[in-house]
Parts: structure tokens; sequence; C-alpha cells
């Protein structure tokens, strides 16, 4: 344990790593600030960059715009009401207040140190969870696979906070999406319409970029470019550190957000956001203040902050061990590790402990660099929230049409992320959830090749599916899910025919 | 502050287009997915996966649409403000700038295009525009540039 992390700091402590660590997290909290461009963009948009990395620093670089979002998404929620970030919509109930009644800067400080505490608890979490793991996924072949992704899927769209069905209906979509291209046991086209750019399938960048770059920027237009952000006074914004009663009000909701963040970012589907609602609701219920939250209750920042940071840990251990996404972020950085050829997974903790471990530490190193760099630019970032929509929405126009034109240097790319942003948009207003649409996207080739290469091996029966414990426990749950509502329906509709 | 009464389209029954909308798409796409060789369940064809797809949808984005049809009281009302025509405008704008960017170059287009964006819709003041459409498209052309990035030169190739 002790020589893995010796190993791994090693790595990441490295000049080159640290630098790009810092650029990453720069990068991040910046991006969480401004309100329109999520990390999920950036991270999409900066992935053809990475190219000309090597492959670990592009990785701690991308993860350290992650959890540095999730910071940035904190300021704008505090002071203006408006989450830069879906992570920081819990942090805007109580921070907003706090700010309004002048302690706009504990809460800034509660939000930066509950960050630092919680992602560290995600860090003892990951240290702990990941290597056994890898060592179990060892024994993985193709029916495990593909027993994950169908359950992990299935898990995706039941803990959709809107309605299922709809979910169920994006991911399906999702995986459509997922087969056009050249199907890669025969070779065939699928869904190309004869032209060349879909013959590679769609591009993982114009699609995220669409989805959550131009989406947003339709959803900024839609109010008026032209009404000025409304920003709360900053009296009080010097003190960012918390007093010592702060302190003690926010211990436990800090160590039990870290701790439920870190469980439920392990959780396939269930991502920073919903940590963050999870963790506040659940230190909101077993607080003896919890009737006050919402009114600028300083634990109401601490928990969910904690719990975001600790699910970027959390998240990330299904990418590092199994090389399966569990959320949108982690898919994309899967995407990453593909770019350079390298397969995350249990092989991968194996042959380049070096890459895992240093991974695995720079989580720690860009938490540190949250605190201790972006701490004292607190002000100045404050200032960017004062940036008016009708310059950003053009500016984000601008940075992701490079973007778009840069992955295969063809302009078709363009009107592939347009496409996705009218979807992405349409998807918004009619209550369809992206999450699952994005998971499936990025899992449904796995899974049709796990499909596809277990009944090779099982020689065309399904028995290969239920002969193997593991994938049959796995199976069994993603049916219980799906058969759930079923069997509560028909029980209420008994009830009601009973009477 | 002006109390503009926006007019606004409103679609009443929200999963009920969504819904429509989804059916005739999966619908389509079966079509579509049947053209490729369905295989047989052990010895699955390219179609056979897709194929099993869209049936899935079609069920899913069927069931949203009858369930849509049976709700009486809680109805998704969805509307699009007055504002959605800059939203038009702005996906025209970007498909004529894809369609021409190649040949007139990044530098340009992008800079006309930003520009629009911020008088038109931003209503910013036009020294600003300028000011803001020209450092950001020669500072991203730089960035994504020295990146290795190439972005197209068109009528400025020299």
């Amino acid at each position: 344990m002790l020589e893995n992390l010796f190993l791994g700091f090693s790595v990441s402590l490295s000049l080159a790593n640290l630098f790009y660590c810092f650029v990453g997290v720069a990068i991040g909290v910046f991006v969480g600030v401004l309100p329109g461009l999520g990390s999920a963009a950036t991270i999409a948009m900066l992935l053809p960059i990475t190219y000309f990395l090597e492959t670990t620093p592009a990785i701690i670089m991308l993860a350290g715009i992650w959890y540095g979002s999730m910071f940035g998404g904190a300021v704008t929620a505090i002071l203006l009401n408006i989450p830069g970030q879906s992570t920081a919509v819990m942090t805007a109930l109580d921070g907003y207040q706090m700010a309004r009644q002048g302690r706009a800067g504990a809460a800034l400080g509660a939000a930066v140190f509950a960050s630092f505490f919680g992602g560290l608890i995600g860090f003892v979490g990951l240290v702990l969870v990941a290597p056994p793991l890898a060592e179990f996924a060892l024994r993985f072949g193709p029916p495990e696979y593909f027993a994950l992704t169908v359950t992990g899927l299935t898990l995706v769209s039941y803990l959709a906070t809107q309605s299922i069905l709809k979910s169920l209906c994006a991911a399906v979509l999702g995986l459509l999406l997922g087969s056009v291209g050249i199907d890669p046991v025969t070779a065939a086209s699928r869904f190309t319409y004869g032209t060349l750019t879909l013959q590679n399938g769609l591009q993982m960048v114009p699609v995220i970029m669409g989805l959550f770059g131009i989406a947003e920027v339709f959803k900024m237009m839609e109010s008026s470019l032209t009404t000025p952000n409304e920003i709360t006074t900053l009296r009080g914004r010097r003190s960012v550190i918390p007093t010592r009663a702060d302190w003690r009000a926010m211990a436990k909701p800090i160590g039990g957000g870290g701790l439920i963040g870190f469980f439920v970012g392990l959780l396939p589907g269930a991502g920073a956001a919903i940590a963050s609602y999870v963790s506040y609701v659940l230190v909101k219920r077993w607080s003896r203040h919890g009737d006050k939250f919402g009114t600028g209750r300083i634990e109401g920042v601490a928990a969910p902050e904690a719990g975001n940071n600790a699910a970027t840990c959390g998240a990330i251990i299904p990418l590092l061990t199994l090389g399966l996404p569990a959320d949108i972020v982690p898919a994309i950085i899967l995407g990453a590790f593909l770019l350079h050829g390298v397969t995350p997974g249990p092989m991968m903790m194996l042959q380049s402990p070096d890459m895992f471990w240093g991974i695995v530490t720079s989580f720690f190193i860009g938490t540190v660099m949250v605190v201790a760099l972006i701490l004292p630019f607190i002000n100045l970032l404050a200032r960017i929230t004062e940036l008016p929509k009708s310059i950003m929405a053009p500016l984000i126009v601008l940075v992701t049409l490079a973007g778009a034109y840069g992955v295969n240097n063809s302009a078709v790319e363009i009107w592939i992320m347009l496409g996705f942003g009218v979807l992405g948009y349409l998807m918004n207003k009619f209550e369809y959830p992206l999450p699952p649409l994005i998971l499936a996207f990025v899992l449904g080739p796995i899974m049709e090749a796990s499909f596809r290469q277990s009944l090779i091996m099982g020689q065309g029966s399904f028995g290969i599916f239920f002969g193997r414990p593991f994938t049959a426990v796995i199976l069994s749950i993603a049916l219980f899910m799906v058969l759930s509502p079923l069997i509560q329906l028909l029980r209420v509709r008994f009830r009601v025919a009973k009477t | 502050m002006r109390q503009a009464q926006e007019k606004a389209w409103k679609v009443r029954n929200g999963d009920r287009l969504s819904g429509a909308l989804l059916l005739a798409f999966a619908l389509y796409m079966a079509y579509e997915a049947l053209q490729l060789r369905f295989g047989s369940v052990s010895r699955p064809g390219p179609g056979f996966y897709p194929a099993i797809l869209t049936v899935l949808l079609a069920c899913l984005s069927g069931a949203v649409l009858v369930r849509s049809l049976r709700e009486r009281d809680e109805l998704l009302t969805v509307s699009f403000g007055s504002r959605t025509s800059h939203i038009g405008l702005t996906i025209a704008a970007v498909i004529v700038y894809a369609a021409v960017v190649d040949t007139i170059g990044f530098l340009v287009c992008t800079f006309i295009l930003v520009l629009a964006l911020l008088i038109g819709l931003g209503k910013v003041v036009w020294r600003r525009a300028l000011l803001v459409a020209a450092a950001g498209t020669v500072v991203f052309y730089l960035i994504f540039t020295s990146l290795g990035i190439p972005l197209p030169k068109g009528i400025l190739a020299f």
C-alpha cells in the first residue's frame, strides 16, 4: 500500500505533472464559475489537445478540470444564486442566503474547506477501494462486462430524478446513437447514409459539446441576453476563513457529506451532482438544525460541497479499475485514454502502476491546489461572475465551433454538434435527462461487443450469462429494477380493485 | 422594469409531442435497421442489435405517449418564448458558417459570426463588440493552432 502511494506521488509530484494539474484545476475553477460552459463541454473540447501530451499528464489535467469546476460552480451559486455547475445546486440554497446576510466570505470559505476535506475523504476511499476492486475484476470476462454495462445503464435510468420511462427512452436513444458507424464484427455500415464522416461513428467531442455547450447557449438565449446578472453586494468577502464556531458546525456535515458522496459517486450514473443532493438531504435529516437548512446555515454549504468532491474520487474508480465509466466526465476521460491508446481496466494497475497511482495521487494534489492556489484569488473569481451573458454566449459559441472543427479537421462535425445542441435543448425542455443518453452512448459499444463475444464463448446459448455466478447476480439486480415498478403498479391496482 | 407580455408558443401536453416524435423516430430507425442483415439470436448480424433497440424505443416512447394521453391534471407544459427566433437565427447562422468556413477561413468567418451574435442578440455596443469579436477570434485561433489543431485559413492563406 505505502509503496504504491510512494510511487504515485513520485509521479504526480513531477514538475510536468504538477504543472498540468495546476493548469487543469485553474481552468476548472474558471469554467465552473462561468455559468453556461460546464466541465463536461470543456473537457470534451480539450480532448484533442491532450493528444500532444503524454497520457498521465493529460488525464491529470482533465481530472483537475473536473474537481476544480466543482469549486468554481460553488462560487456563482453562493454569489449569484446561479449554480455554475449542476453540482452546486444544493450549495446555492444556503450559500446564497448566507451571502445576502453579508456572510458571503464565510460561505465561500466553507465551500473551499468542505471541498478540500470531502476530497480528502474521497481520496482515502479511492486508495482503499480501488486495488481490491481491480484485483477482483481481473477475473472478468465478456459476460461480466455485459452484465455490468446493462445493470449500470438500468441503474442510471432509475436514479434519474425525472420520469424513469423518459430516462429509459434517453438511454435507448443513446444506445442507438452509439451504434452509428461500422459494425465491429461484420464491418457492415450502420446508419451512415453513405457519408464518410459517419463511418467512424459519432465522435464524442461534438456530441458532448453540442449537448452541454450549445444547448446551454440556447438556454441562455431564452431570456434576453441583455438582462444584467443580479449580484449580491459582497460585504464580508474579506474574511474567507471560517470562525471556530463555523468549524464546529461544519465538522459533522463534512464528514457525513464526504462519506455519502464517495459511495454515491461509486454508483454508475450517480455522479457528483446526485451525490451533492443526497449529501445535503441526508445531513439535513440528521442535523439538529435541519429545519433551518435553506435559510443560510453553513452546514447546508459544507455538506453538498464535501459530497461532490468526494464523489469525484468515487466516480473515477469504476473507470480506473473496470474500464467502465460511471458518470459523464469519466466517460469523456475514457475517450482521452482511448485517444492515447490506453485501455483502462484491471490490467492497468498491474501493467502501468505508475500511471494508475500517479493519477490516483493527483486527485489529492489537485484538491490541495484548489485550496492553496485558488483561495487567494477568490475576489478575482467573484469578478468573473459579473461577465454579462451577452458577451459570454457568443464567446462560448466561438470556442465550441473551434473545438468541433478541430476534432476531425472537418466542418461536418460542426453540423453534428449543432444537431446535438438542438437535441440537448429539446431534451431539457421536454424533461428528458441527459446522463442516461450519454452513458448509453459511451457504454453501448462496449455492451454490444461483450454481448456478442459472450455468445461466441457460450457457443450461441444464453446459458453463459446464468452459468457464471457474478454475472447472474448482477443481471438479476437489473431485472429486479426493471420489474419492481411493474410489481408496484400491480400491487396498487390490486388494492384498488379490492376496495 | 417593463412588464411586456411575451408572446410564447406553448405546447400544452409536452409528453404527448415528445412521445409521438420519439415513436416516429423509432419506427423510422426500425425501417433502416431492417435493411441490415438481422441474423439469428445465436449468430447476430449487424442489424440485430439496432433492430432490438428500435423496438425497445418504440415501446418506451409509445408508453410515454399513451401515458400522456390518459393524464388529466399534471400535464407538462413546454413554452417556447419569443426569443426562440434568436435561437433559430443562430442555428441558421451556424449552418451557413460550417458550409463556408473551409473556403473563407476561420478568422474571417468566426469574426463575422461572433460580431453578429454580439450586436444582434447581445445588443452590445459596436465598439465593444468589435473588440471582443476580434480579440476572441484571434486569441482562440492562436491557442488552438499553437496546440497543434489546424484551423482553416481560407482566403487568408498565404
